[in-house]
């Protein structure tokens, strides 16, 4: 889980500083060895906000391609991982933005909410849309520290340095971020309180 | 329970909500974008030079085209100065420049390269005396001749029968 390690930033460590140098000398496998450890976080982020897995897989990729043309301005004393998580969130929220735009033009309207009960809720695809509703509608520096801090794990340190702001501004930006999705999931929190261990 | 501790137990709920509903990426998906990334340097550096090689070749573009329209203005500079009499050939004092320069140009034929200040001389009495008579002094009639000794036959000016006679009507007047 990744909010065990919350708070645990990870050193800067010389073999991913070596890789970032040979990759920028056009080396594909030194950039592979560099964001692979990533990928899992990456296709988390990006299916939290994109929905499906095609279009998770999409900004995946297109997060590698921004990310390698950003690493010369890469700075070795900041954690890669957010450097990576940031690139993810903002890449699957514009994909997700303008999959919206085209469903809209084809006026292929999203399946209907269904209400579940608490276990489909919890273990089903209608909590996963209901978690992913309720980031869409925060504002959007709130829902990405809230991104970075359940889905990417960053510790507060890494989410300011992804948002390019203080580790104290930080604190507080996910404080109001973690604050307002437990009242938008009060109902599915709620239930999964009520729900028995191990099930 | 203290409220600090109510919003940690809420927290560690959230977050196992939001480990619940993660999508497990699979092994093959896994793999597949570990091989895109090894292609990224080769992909992204390609994306970079053809970029960079589109600017390039805009300038390049540009740079024929402004050496094409410095080459048209050289050409239009050049032709008055090869059809002296045509253009300006409505003012009296211009008529005299050419007769001013005796020596050949370098693009006349060798023929009238050739021809010494002496000919040029005789050609030149033979309009001031009698212009009219030079009309028949030009093999088989032809009325061109004396011009011909004097500015050289197949001149544009000259091939062009409405300068020519704008011209002769001039040395008319001045004779």
């Amino acid at each position: 889980m990744p909010g065990g390690e919350l708070d645990q930033r990870s050193a800067p460590c010389d073999g991913e500083r070596r890789h970032i140098e040979a990759a920028l000398r056009g080396d594909g496998l030194a950039f592979r060895r560099l964001v692979e450890p990533h990928l899992p976080m990456l296709l988390r982020i990006a299916t939290r906000v994109g929905g499906n897995r095609a279009l998770a897989e999409d900004a995946v990729q297109e997060t590698l391609t921004l990310s390698y043309e950003r690493l010369p301005s890469y700075r070795h004393e900041t954690s890669f991982k957010a450097f990576l998580a940031a690139i993810a969130a903002r890449q699957a929220h514009t994909l997700a933005r303008s999959e919206r735009r085209r469903a809209k033009r084809e006026h292929q309207t999203a399946a209907p909410e269904r209400s579940a009960t608490p276990e489909q809720a919890l273990h089903g695809a209608a909590a996963a849309r209901s978690v992913r509703a309720a980031l869409a509608a925060m504002p959007e520096k709130r829902r990405d520290a809230a991104l970075l801090r359940l889905d990417a794990g960053l510790s507060y340190r890494e989410i300011a340095e992804a948002l390019d702001s203080t580790e104290g501004s930080a604190r507080v930006l996910v404080h109001k971020a973690l604050k307002e999705l437990r009242q938008r999931l009060a109902v599915l929190l709620e239930d999964g309180r009520n729900k028995p261990q191990g099930t | 329970m203290g409220d600090e501790q109510r919003e940690q137990e809420e927290n560690e709920r959230l977050q196992e909500l939001f480990d619940a509903t993660a999508v497990e990426p699979s092994r093959e998906q896994l793999d597949r974008l570990a091989r895109v990334a090894a292609q990224v340097p080769t992909t992204a550096g390609r994306s970079w030079l053809a970029t960079h090689l589109a600017g390039w070749r805009g300038a390049l573009l540009g740079g024929v085209a402004v050496a094409a329209a410095a080459a048209i203005v050289v050409l239009l500079m050049r032709q008055p100065a090869q059809q002296p009499v045509a253009v300006d050939s409505a003012r009296p004092e211009t008529t005299t420049a050419p007769l001013e320069s005796r020596a050949p140009q370098p693009e006349q034929p060798q023929a009238i390269a050739a021809l010494d200040e002496g000919l040029i001389e005789v050609a030149e009495q033979m309009l001031g005396e009698d212009p009219l008579s030079s009309l028949d002094q030009g093999p088989e009639g032809s009325p061109l001749l004396a011009l011909d000794l004097l500015y050289g036959p197949g001149e544009a000016a000259f091939a062009n029968p409405e300068a020519w006679s704008k011209l002769y009507a001039i040395l008319l007047e001045d004779s």
